[in-house]
């Protein structure tokens, strides 16, 4: 029973280590410009997936700074099973602060030691015209025996099988005194894509109202929705200039890019020129929104 | 497209032709600065005047000139001076000898672009006196009024430092001004071309590409530019959040503003954004013409309180975080 108690202590201990250096960042930083480089857990077990963060962040004009990005992280025991990319954009006492952010999902391949290798990142300052380069350290991580496979925590075990017991239990004695089967959740979840397409689906059936500024206002609203969704980028306080350039920023497709700016232009032209769409006009647009969901959803 | 709108912007593509030449013309003498010299454009579309504010050797002044010389007008430039007095400025009744009568001597007022340079360093007496004249476009010497001509439009530049010896414009007198313009110092491209420019021994000139007449009619067209519900809703919106930021869900500005934007801020914002779409030859009004002109429009409009100035929060800050905020229709 000492020895239990003892793996008990030694497991909290672990367990507030890891959570301790859970938001681990190791910074570079050159001017004003900084690199920041973090895993949410370093000592994941084989089955848990590991966040690599990978952060740069810099004030002032947008154009000062030319980037060369930096290359996929070199990873040791680790595989990168995903990736995307955020920018944001902040303003704080007249400086405004941008923000791209890389964003790596990582896979443990096998339990022992693993690592991040170094993050390195070369820019020029346009002004100056002085190079600089950042470079990250490595991250250690070490990969722990997934629940299943371990042999240290009978004690938890044992416990977790009580929780479970005692919880079924519980609902089996209250579903018997409220007389009814227990409902589970049935519903998928359904893809981004797919519910804007839903969504868009619903707008055609409210066409027959004749409101068309309404009917437009709602396809710009789907298709600013599902690109806040997608690319992170608030739409709601933004206009469609704004939309586009923060488009290109992220160096989305320029064929995308190009298809939403149409989508945008036309819901525009009707909001604030007061243009009166033909029949052709109504279908066109809904075909062109419902077109550009389809396409991303392949 | 709405066939009143389609007309329109067929009618801003004829009128807006001067557009081109006289950026290209302006272009020969002043090297970037774009900002400055299509919010220039745009106070000259929207008959309101304009406050240039910079370091010295910015092109402020040589803008103003160059766009006086691309156009046919009359054209005064008046140095303020703290010695300067009112009637140098609106002119004054002198004797005459011959038939022993007092005849009105009208002033540099009396043309159609002003160039007030420095207008911080004359005592508020001037201020005051051109600013009557900006608002009221007429001035009374003696007993007798005189209508200003037309297009009048008063470009004012002052230097943010060497405060020493100075005159502030107060707020309300800055209200008049339409537009505010920081201008900001140029790229090291431009500052090659600059060197190149500048330094042959032969300034630049540019010529006249178009009169008065061409202006007036052009503010006609900017005049009936279409400016929907929805967008007007909006300035209003963006108005309003200067003065209640609260009711905005803007909480962390309550305290930070001692005075909102007045209702000229308003009738400026929507001016200036249907010159804006002039510029773009678009017949109507949408959010991007707002937000690209509203910091321009805003920026003198807002007195902050003693609790922004000490923590070093502008009035700049605060519009920005209202553009931030105010969901764009």
């Amino acid at each position: 029973m000492a020895r239990q108690v003892a793996k008990l202590g030694s497991f909290f201990i672990v367990g507030s280590l890891v959570l301790l250096l859970g938001n681990l960042s190791l910074y570079a930083q050159e001017g004003k410009v900084s690199l920041e480089v973090g895993v949410d857990n370093p000592r994941p077990t084989l089955n848990e997936k590991v966040r690599l963060r990978v952060k740069l962040s810099w004030e002032g004009d947008s154009q000062r700074y030319e980037f060369s990005w930096p290359e996929e992280p070199k990873c040791r025991n680790l595989q990168i099973v995903g990736n995307s990319v955020t920018n944001q954009q902040t303003a704080k006492a007249g400086v405004t602060n941008w923000v791209k952010e890389f964003d790596y999902i990582l896979k443990p391949i096998e339990e022992g030691e693993g690592g991040v290798g170094p993050v390195s990142l070369t820019y020029t300052d346009l002004q100056t015209e002085k190079e600089y380069s950042l470079k990250s350290r490595a991250i250690g991580i070490e990969v722990l025996p997934s629940p299943k496979e371990g042999k240290g925590t009978p004690l938890l075990f044992i416990l977790g099988f009580f929780v479970v017991i005692g919880g079924a239990s519980l609902s089996a004695l209250l579903v018997r005194k409220r007389g009814k089967p227990p409902q589970e959740p049935t519903e998928e979840p359904i893809c981004l894509e797919r519910r804007k397409l839903q969504e868009l689906e619903e707008v055609r059936r409210g066409r027959i109202s004749g409101d068309f500024k309404a009917y437009y206002s709602s396809i710009a609203q789907i298709l600013r929705e599902y690109i806040e969704e997608k690319y992170g980028i608030g739409t709601k306080e933004v206009t469609t200039y704004d939309i586009i350039n923060s488009l290109r920023a992220q160096e989305v497709d320029e064929g995308e890019v190009k298809t939403v700016e149409e989508i945008l232009a036309q819901c525009d032209l009707v909001k604030f020129a007061s243009h009166q769409p033909s029949e052709e006009d109504l279908d066109s647009i809904w075909l062109a929104t419902k077109g550009y969901l389809e396409k991303r959803e392949e | 497209m709405n066939e009143e709108i389609k007309a329109l912007n067929e009618r801003i593509k004829e009128e807006s032709s001067f557009v081109e030449a006289l950026t290209a013309e302006m272009g020969k003498v002043i090297v970037g600065q774009k900002y400055m010299v299509d919010r220039l454009l745009v106070g000259l579309l929207s008959n309101g005047h304009i406050l240039l504010e910079g370091v010295p050797g910015l092109a402020k002044t040589l803008a103003v000139k160059t766009l006086s010389a691309a156009i046919r007008t009359k054209f005064q430039r008046i140095q303020f001076t703290p010695d300067l007095l009112p009637a140098d400025l609106i002119g004054t009744m002198v004797y005459n000898q011959k038939t022993g009568d007092f005849i009105p001597k009208k002033g540099p007022i009396f043309a159609n672009l002003i160039l007030a340079d420095e207008i911080n360093r004359a005592p508020a007496k001037v201020q005051s006196a051109l600013l009557e004249a900006m608002q009221e476009r007429q001035v009374t010497i003696g007993e007798d009024t005189y209508p200003l001509d037309d297009p009048f439009l008063v470009l004012a530049t002052q230097n943010p430092i060497e405060q020493e010896g100075t005159y502030p414009l107060p707020e309300a007198q800055v209200d008049r001004f339409m537009l505010k313009l920081k201008i900001g110092y140029p790229n090291k491209k431009e500052e090659r071309e600059i060197i190149e420019r500048m330094t042959k021994g032969e300034d630049p000139q540019a010529d006249p590409v178009i009169g008065p007449e061409e202006i007036i009619r052009a503010r006609e067209v900017v005049s009936s530019i279409y400016v929907d519900e929805k967008i007007k809703n909006y300035i209003i919106d963006l108005v309003f959040a200067t003065r209640n930021p609260e009711s905005y869900g803007l909480d962390e500005l309550k305290g930070l503003i001692e005075y909102g934007s007045s209702p000229r801020a308003s009738i400026y914002l929507t001016t200036a954004s249907r010159a804006h779409a002039f510029l773009r030859r678009r017949g109507y009004v949408t959010p991007e013409d707002v937000k690209s002109i509203g910091m321009d429009v805003l920026r003198h409009r807002i007195i902050v309180t003693y609790e922004a100035e000490a923590e070093e929060i502008t009035a700049e800050d605060i519009i920005q975080k209202i553009f931030n905020k105010i969901e764009v229709p």
